[in-house]
């Protein structure tokens, strides 16, 4: 392992002259900073707190940190589910939030350049005013936008859309060793050497710090409509998207979810969400679909096609949110599970799978089956677009050390099938902390290499992130 | 100019709002005659006072003044129509302006303001309370018979009863109000704690009253109460305009709050940025000594 | 029984609406919908002939682009729906012409609408009068704050919200009642009454064809001007490390304020 130092009172000094006012030690640091949304992967405090305010302030304490030795952790609004911010090794954390300005538009060029800190849901509010639309939609909505590209984040609309990495055209970065470069440009396509800025996205705060962002944006859609298909089961559910896909409709979303979460949502939310039983028959799955357009019309003709595809693959019903309360109603829940499952659980892991779309429904019933084998109880929902399933392991009673013995041997076995089918250990949420292990399990020694290689050549003294994303401590 | 003002009462006394309209009544330069209505088994309240108050409007009276509670909002428009007059619900301010009445109100929930002009001889109208001050003193207030037609109205059966005492939100001239940063219905108590220190009520914003956390009778906001106190406390409340139009007429208006952004601190008068959970006990503890 | 809803098609009330540069509410980030509190109207009429038979007609005042709703309405179980022509009148006006609707449906149904629905108030504006001067033109028992409606031989009862508990009453039928929100949501349209409603044809019916009294769309409330609210005067923020350091300056303040 490399060596690291501890923060001595005299670094402290020289990072406060680097950045007045904004270095924060001790008791000024709140306990938040030492996990993120995920607290089973481990709790660690930083010894210093950057709130940073430009790239250069970045810089100065970057360039202090490698000199010395000192670890330095990137962090966002901390609502990362892999323990990536979490400053496993103390050090210095960099809390890039009061970074929030959304600097300028190109709206000739459909370009918007802002700084990391905004948050997602600002810069949708923001490019909605104005008539565009930022497609990437990950369902944590105060999360930031720099968070958002360091995990490549994903999102609802990605079946659509593409996931954030179509939508980064270049970046500011400041390099572990305290340099501060630019990757990337506002162009719609290059062949201008090695892509540093693809390295870059996805990357979880471990090859550098992103300081500035130019990102492309859409004209927004005129309408908007959703469909929520009931089904008997899962199985008949998933059956539908690949015929959905060959008949082109391009649906802007596409999730599916199962009976037992939506009952947990509506437990949550306190009232009924989607009708449980139609005809006397009860829904075990549900589709939910959105699709955008010029007009009403031209929604109206997917609506119909697609009904008449559902309705014959044995589709219960399919109701249609028309206005703006009702979409928003069944997104409201969709966007709940989370918390749902939250609210109702002592000790909670998942994993973010994502394996090729007519693997979906077997998949997960292999999931369950084997969750139930491990002692565990397992829910799920996830996108049926793109094959990206959140499976959440969860236990009420449990002790923690049981639990996570119980959960180890679970991703052992089901990651290695997820890759058996063609798939991938994370869609979205990344590796962080928590999934290395089962990185190296799933894509082996040859490629584990070359990307700790490349760690090696941003990050000489490996002082950004330690422990996190291609290699453990 | 001859108004007559409606005095709606709680418990046998007249209500702050229904006394504001004295002030009003007097901001247009008008004599005032103040009306309560009796109760009669059976009938629904609006059926009484509406048929009561108009039939006494039908003498002369240039404008009718009501306080715009649930009773005043639902009569309103009614006794106006029985007079051939037009009215308006939940005014903050009337004036005269070249002999016909100039009334102003919310719309769209608070965030934009309405001008509008009465045409009509007479005008009916219904007056958010705390727009205007407590008069110095209080006319005769004349009891009328209550008025409804037999037959033709609906009939009381019976009183439904929620669990919870009465809660006087819009007289109190205290209120604490949880939010949703409570975080859990033993964090709200605080809230209830700090309420009944200083002597005033607990509200609640909609998700607390969704949460169940406390019953929709503490709702302060556009479909709870319109409340106007001398302190307002908001506690772990973002400061949504569903609830802010509720509360921002209110005197002094404190907010505590972890989110530094939120949008309640751009209409407190004190904001304090920190952990409602920290801050509440040691501000609790602090006003006991006072009163002490 | 024959119900009718009368129903206004709003801007998204979950979106803030505020003063445009040109003065006047700015609503291009807000679609339009059938009033939320019309919505549960006709909800609850549905689920009441759906139990007890009958038939459910909506009626909207107002101009071409208002069919959408009456559209929606179709797609959840209304029979029958009609829009009256009208724009710019004040609650009056709009009662009147709703009377006017209403009485011309009678005649041709050659009876009286057993009861006739209107949301509470509606979000925009939130006035609140125009169920309230319908009832009075119409000259009918009326109740508001409606959550519940049950038959009861040759009447109805219903249960009526207040501000804490509620009332049961007992209403001679017709009737006119406004309705707030029952314990349960506006169903979703079905893909096929979605797409029948998509083909169904909407009669407009012209102010020329109702008998209105003389003068009854003067406007007895004339719209002057729009304004912004005042804006409150940014207030002191007390921000520390710790909280009771922040209670102290805050009672600090408010001792110097003189607010206790």
């Amino acid at each position: 392992m490399a060596t690291y130092n501890k923060l001595t009172p005299e670094l402290i000094e020289q990072l406060k002259a680097a950045a007045p006012g904004h270095l924060y030690t001790g008791e000024d640091v709140n306990e938040d900073y030492s996990h993120d949304e995920m607290p089973i992967y481990g709790k660690q405090m930083p010894d210093a707190l950057l709130m940073a305010t430009s790239t250069e302030e970045i810089a100065a304490v970057m360039k202090i940190c490698n000199d010395n030795l000192i670890p330095v952790t990137p962090r966002g609004a901390g609502t990362g589910l892999a323990g990536g911010c979490v400053p496993v090794l103390g050090g210095v954390v960099i809390d890039t939030t009061k970074m929030k300005k959304i600097l300028s538009y190109d709206l000739e060029n459909f370009t918007v350049t802002i700084q990391p800190g905004v948050l997602l849901q600002e810069l949708a509010d923001d490019c909605q005013r104005q008539g565009y639309l930022y497609p990437p939609d990950p369902g944590e909505k105060l999360a930031t936008v720099g968070g958002n590209v360091s995990t490549n984040a994903g999102g609802m609309r990605a079946v659509k859309y593409g996931t954030t990495r179509d939508y980064v055209l270049a970046m500011k970065v400041v390099l572990p060793t305290g340099e501060i470069t630019k990757f990337g440009a506002a162009v719609s396509k290059t062949s201008s050497g090695y892509s540093l800025l693809n390295l870059m996205i996805g990357s979880e705060g471990t090859l550098g710090i992103i300081t500035e962002l130019t990102l492309k944006i859409i004209p927004a859609p005129k309408k908007v409509i959703s469909l929520v298909i009931p089904f008997e089961d899962l199985e008949s559910a998933i059956s539908t998207v690949p015929l959905i896909k060959k008949a082109n409709l391009g649906p802007q979303a596409l999730e599916f979810m199962e009976r037992e979460i939506v009952l947990s949502s509506e437990r949550y939310i306190g009232r009924s969400v989607f009708p449980q039983v139609i005809d006397g028959v009860t829904a075990g799955a549900y589709l939910l679909v959105t699709f955008d357009g010029e007009d009403e019309d031209e929604l109206l003709d997917l609506v119909e096609k697609t009904s008449d595809l559902v309705l014959e693959q044995g589709a219960l019903d399919v109701l249609v949110a028309d206005s703006p309360a009702k979409i928003k109603d069944a997104w409201a829940a969709r966007s709940s599970f989370l918390e749902a499952i939250e609210a109702e659980t002592k000790l909670l892991d998942e994993c973010d799978v994502v394996v090729p779309c007519n693997q979906i429904a077997s998949f997960l019933t292999f999931a369950k089956q084997y969750g139930e084998e491990c002692g565990l109880i397992i829910k799920s929902f996830g996108h049926a677009g793109d094959g990206n399933l959140h499976i959440y392991q969860c236990s009420n009673d449990l002790p923690e050390e049981e639990f996570k013995a119980r959960v180890d041997k679970y991703f052992h076995t089901l990651y290695d099938h997820a890759v058996q089918c063609g798939g991938q250990v994370s869609g979205e949420h990344g590796i962080g902390r928590g999934k290395v292990k089962y990185l190296i399990e799933s894509v082996g020694e040859t490629n584990m290499a070359l990307m700790e290689g490349i760690k090696k050549v941003f990050d000489p003294n490996m002082i950004l992130n330690p422990g996190k994303v291609c290699y453990t401590l | 100019m001859k108004a007559l003002i409606f005095i709606e009462t709680k418990e046998g006394a007249p209500i702050g709002a229904s006394l504001e309209l004295v002030t009003a009544a007097a901001a247009l330069g008008a004599d005032a005659d103040l009306v309560k209505v009796g109760e009669k088994e059976g009938v629904l309240k609006e059926d009484a006072v509406v048929g009561a108050v108009a039939k006494k409007a039908a003498e002369g009276y240039d404008v009718v003044l009501l306080a715009a509670t649930p009773l005043g909002k639902l009569t309103t428009a009614r006794i106006a129509a029985r007079l051939g007059a037009g009215s308006v619900n939940d005014a903050i301010a009337v004036a005269c302006e070249d002999g016909k009445l100039k009334v102003t109100r919310p719309i769209y929930g608070g965030t934009i303001r309405e001008e509008l002009c009465v045409e009509t001889a007479a005008a009916v109208i219904s007056i958010r309370g705390g727009s205007y001050e407590a008069p110095a003193s209080v006319p005769e207030i004349a009891e009328l018979a209550p008025e409804a037609e037999e037959g033709l109205a609906a009939r009381v059966l019976e009183l439904l009863a929620e669990a919870g005492e009465a809660v006087n939100l819009e007289d109190a001239k205290v209120i604490v109000t949880g939010g949703r940063g409570m975080g859990s219905e033993e964090n709200y108590k605080l809230c209830e704690e700090l309420a009944d220190v200083l002597g005033g009520v607990v509200g609640a914003t909609r998700p607390v009253i969704e949460n169940g956390w406390i019953s929709r009778t503490h709702q302060v906001g556009q479909s709870g109460k319109i409340v106007a106190p001398d302190l307002y406390i908001a506690c772990g409340v973002s400061g949504a305009t569903q609830h802010v139009s509720g509360m921002s007429g209110s005197k002094y208006i404190i907010a505590i709050n972890k989110d530094e952004e939120a949008p309640i601190f751009s209409v407190a008068d004190l904001g304090i940025v920190g952990d409602v959970k920290q801050v509440l006990p040691i501000l609790i503890e602090e006003f006991k000594k006072i009163k002490a | 029984m024959e119900i009718l809803v009368c129903m206004k098609q709003v801007p998204d009330d979950s979106v803030e609406i505020r003063l445009g540069k040109d003065g006047q509410p700015d609503l291009s980030q807000a679609e339009s919908q059938g009033n939320a509190f019309d919505t549960y109207a006709l909800e609850m009429a549905v689920r009441y002939i759906e139990a007890n038979g009958g038939a459910v007609t909506v009626l909207t005042v107002g101009t071409e682009d208002d069919k959408a709703c009456l559209r929606n309405s179709l797609s959840v179980g209304a029979a029958k729906v009609v829009l009256v022509e009208g724009s710019g009148t004040d609650a009056a006006g709009t009662a009147a012409l709703l009377a006017g609707g209403i009485k011309k449906l009678e005649a041709e149904n050659g009876a009286a609408f057993d009861m006739v629905f209107c949301g509470r108030e509606s979000t925009d504006y939130i006035g609140g009068e125009v169920g309230e001067i319908l009832a009075e033109t119409l000259k009918r028992p009326f109740v508001t704050d409606v959550v519940e409606v049950e038959p009861a031989d040759a009447k109805v009862v219903v249960k009526k919200e207040l501000e804490s508990g509620y009332l049961k009453v007992e209403s001679p039928i017709p009737s006119v009642f406004t309705i707030a929100k029952p314990n349960y949501d506006p169903r979703y349209p079905s893909v096929k009454s979605k797409i029948a409603a998509r083909r169904a044809k909407i009669p407009t019916v012209a102010q020329s064809e109702l008998a209105l009294e003389d003068g009854a769309l003067n406007a007895k409330v004339s719209h002057k001007a729009f304004l912004e609210p005042p804006k409150r005067e940014a207030g002191v923020l007390v921000k520390e490390a710790d909280a009771a350091t922040a209670v102290a300056k805050a009672l600090e303040i408010l001792a110097a304020d003189k607010v206790l």
